[in-house]
């Protein structure tokens, strides 16, 4: 027919991204299988402790007998970075023992985009607890953009309403040493986790628990207490598993004088 | 009362910070020789320039926010090495302040450097000709779009100069181009923004990356990866120290001043080792001489 | 885990979040192409231009919790009510200024202010983020250098085998860093050197590795709405 132009469907897979894609679909797969597994034999899996973890309701309860707020910080990324979701996550817990001890929260936030679906968790959390009435949108706060603007905001929140309680949850850059010697100096029990290797070590020398890496990301659903869960904890040692054997696999490989994996992973 | 090792294992902060105050001014004031030895990371660094052949493209990326004391020294050093060089240089930013930063350097930078056409030539390089501050990248998209055009994605350059009228982007439309990346990154987005959108697009073009010390760490596996011709890094510029050691290889001491400022830096590393010391002494007295717990 | 139209408060969010989710997953591997149109330069391009201008809108709600917190504080006079009225004075001050003398004011791109505007209010608006903003920032960030001493001097006991460890390696370390030392010994700059290239860059793998597997196990709860929380905001 005169005028028409007909176009053709092309499905192009990217070049140097096909072996990634199969290694994305199979830890998909390992995750779902995880999590379903969990869900019915929950007991089957024994998971060890981790003593930050436990430390957040007793870090709350200090709070709720000196009288003095919680501090909370879900990180200085947006809500693009899964580490930041996670630090919501764990948001949503803690504001639940502040509802449930009658304590106040105070969290802080860097970007205006978290800081809305911050507002939106604690009001949820006090809904949940029945204390919808004690809910203050005062107690979430857009603080500043910029880095040691945020930085300076805390600090003066630390100085001026001496929280018993800090937690730094989500990625952090340079301010984290500051906001944790800070937090120190105000005798503040402080609990942090987060996945920059570069702040964890200050993290680690200023605070008194710490949630290294991955464990930040196991945090929020172990403080949710709820069995299945668990299963989260299987799917990331079942994908560590994979790697590490792939790792394993490739050095061995590569030793050999043979770049076959190397090759299969660059498809 | 507290006896004296007691004192010495809970010493009051502000005296801590007093000493490193002290500490810190007299070598900044007293300014004395210092001698440096060169690491590996900043020698691969500075031969990622050096080896260029005339008439590459550099793309300089400057992704710190303010006179940040660790990659504003290393910012100049690069900057003068590539300007000396017979290259061609793209400024971009991650950072809204990080093309104003490029600009305070190249308004006071000595501008003398080889010809790119004429490798044998001295000249003063001219902006808009050898050197362009294509200005503040602020989305990915843009990031993404730069590689492969600039003047579709771009309209003015960061004085608001018309894109189209600069012969720098008429010669090269888009950072495809470019041999070499530097990235002057205080954090995110940094470099690793470039490794994913720009290296596996062009396995050829290289990375080098300055860094502030805490996160020199991690980059070194992409520089080890980088070594081994993956994609990744093929040098480090560490800290001040890398600025110093860059500034040392250039042969022009006193660039950057952080040459000078590396007293005071070595000062209050060793501040730090003895405060420790001090620390660990007063525990274990307390511990062991002292009949505490 | 029921999704259900009559409660399109929770399903939607959910819903969006499983489709997006899936499909930027989908188009890093695979791109599906019409004619000049290519599914995954629309996704990495243009529909992130979407979401960079809901973004930079949604500013303006951090900007009223800013005020209405510090107009609370002004009002009321409560402890140090007086820095709120500062915030409350200069904030609107700088955007003024930033919006007709910063340095976008003359960006064709936007909204482009007369030039006598510009050329009267850039000065200030230089003086107030050069010589106010820049050097605070700064400022804060030299704390860094007074509070890692502290911190050193105060965390760094050699406590159990572990600590000693750890103390031993990052007196070794910061000697090793101390430019003079290399001419002290040269031995310092090996055994840090060896340290940064060994031990410390297997342990920022492990971390990393880690993190990133964990990572991606969060993403596929997300997506697969095992985990609920960041989607809509704390509801289950």
């Amino acid at each position: 027919m005169h005028g028409m132009t007909i176009y053709q469907l092309e499905v192009v897979l990217r070049s140097g991204r096909v072996a990634q894609g199969v290694l994305l679909v199979i830890i998909g797969i390992l995750t779902v299988y995880a999590l379903e597994k969990a869900k019915r034999r929950p007991e089957a899996i024994k998971v060890r402790k981790i003593p930050a973890i436990d430390a957040f309701e007793e870090a709350v309860g200090r709070a709720t007998e000196m009288g003095r707020p919680v501090f909370y910080t879900p990180g200085m990324s947006g809500l693009g970075s899964l580490t930041t979701l996670s630090a919501l996550s764990i948001l949503d817990y803690v504001a639940r023992l502040t509802a449930r001890y009658n304590v106040p929260i105070i969290v802080a936030n860097r970007n205006w985009v978290v800081y809305q679906v911050a507002e939106g968790i604690v009001k949820n959390a006090y809904l949940a607890e029945g204390k919808a009435d004690q809910f203050n949108p005062e107690m979430v706060r857009y603080i500043a953009s910029w880095q040691f603007a945020f930085a300076a905001g805390c600090l003066g929140i630390f100085f001026r309403e001496r929280p018993a309680a800090n937690f730094y949850m989500g990625y952090y850059y340079a301010e984290s040493l500051e906001l944790a010697e800070s937090g120190y100096r105000i005798g503040a029990v402080q609990i942090a986790g987060t996945t920059s290797t570069a702040q964890l070590p200050f993290f680690v020398a200023a605070c008194d628990y710490v949630l290294i890496g991955e464990e930040l990301y196991a945090a929020a659903a172990f403080l949710a207490r709820d069995p299945k869960i668990v299963g989260v904890l299987l799917a990331h040692d079942l994908s560590k598993i994979l790697t590490l054997a792939i790792i394993l696999i490739g050095a061995i490989a590569i030793t050999a004088g043979s770049t076959i994996i190397l090759d299969i992973l660059s498809k | 009362m507290s006896t004296w090792y007691e004192r010495l294992e809970n010493i009051d902060p502000r005296w801590i910070y007093l000493l490193v105050y002290i500490v810190i001014a007299i070598p900044i004031i007293i300014p004395l020789p210092s001698p440096l030895a060169i690491t590996p990371y900043t020698r691969d660094a500075f031969e990622a320039v050096e080896k260029l052949p005339p008439g590459s493209l550099v793309v300089l990326s400057f992704d710190y926010s303010g006179a940040n004391p660790e990659l504003h020294p290393q910012a100049i050093a690069v900057l003068r090495h590539v300007v000396r060089r017979p290259l061609y240089i793209y400024i971009v930013g991650m950072w809204s302040d990080g093309p104003v930063m490029a600009d305070q350097i190249w308004k006071v930078i000595d501008k003398t450097g080889y010809d790119p056409e004429d490798p044998t030539k001295l000249i003063t390089k001219e902006y808009g000709k050898h050197i362009v501050n294509l200005g503040y990248l602020a989305t990915t998209a843009l990031i993404v779009g730069v590689y492969d055009t600039i003047t579709k994605m771009m309209t003015i350059d960061f004085y608001g100069n018309s894109i189209d009228s600069l012969p720098l982007v008429k010669k090269f439309d888009g950072i495809k181009y470019a041999s070499l990346v530097i990235s002057f990154a205080a954090g995110s987005p940094g470099p690793a923004t470039y490794l994913q959108y720009w290296a596996t697009q062009n396995p050829n073009m290289k990375f080098v990356v300055g860094s502030p010390g805490v996160s020199a760490p991690g980059f070194m596996p992409y520089y080890e990866a980088g070594k081994l011709g993956e994609i990744g890094y093929v040098g480090v510029i560490i800290s001040m120290r890398g600025a110093a050691e860059y500034e040392t290889l250039l042969g022009e001491i006193g660039l950057t001043g952080a040459v000078a400022a590396l007293n005071a830096q070595s000062a209050v590393h060793y501040l730090l080792v003895v405060v420790v010391i001090l620390g660990n002494l007063g525990y274990y007295l307390r511990k062991y001489g002292g009949g505490g717990r | 885990m029921a999704i259900s139209l009559a409660d399109y408060k929770r399903s939607i969010p959910l819903i969006l979040c499983f489709i997006f989710g899936i499909l930027y997953a989908f188009e890093w591997y695979v791109d599906i192409r019409v004619g000049d149109f290519s599914l995954s330069y629309y996704l990495e391009h243009d529909m992130l231009n979407y979401f960079n201008a809901m973004y930079s809108v949604a500013i303006g709600i951090g900007a009223i919790n800013i005020f209405r917190i510090h107009y609370r504080r002004f009002t009321r006079r409560r402890k140090y009510w007086e820095y709120s009225l500062l915030v409350l004075i200069l904030i609107p001050v700088m955007a003024v200024i930033s919006v007709f003398g910063g340095r976008w004011a003359i960006d064709p791109k936007g909204v482009v202010v007369p030039r006598w505007v510009y050329d009267s209010l850039a000065p200030t608006w230089n003086f107030l983020y050069w010589n106010i903003m820049s050097l605070i920032s700064q400022t804060m960030f030299s704390l860094l250098g007074f509070f890692i001493i502290s911190a050193g001097y105060r965390a760094f006991r050699a406590r159990n085998i572990d600590s000693i460890i750890l103390l031993i390696s990052g007196i070794l370390v910061v000697l090793g860093q101390a430019p003079i030392n290399a001419s002290v010994w040269p031995g310092f700059e090996t055994i840090k050197n060896w340290l940064m290239d060994v031990p410390n860059v297997a342990g920022r793998r492990g971390i990393l590795l880690g993190a990133a597997i964990g990572a991606l196990a969060y993403g596929v709860r997300v997506i697969f709405w095992y985990e609920r929380r960041p989607t809509l905001a704390g509801g289950e």
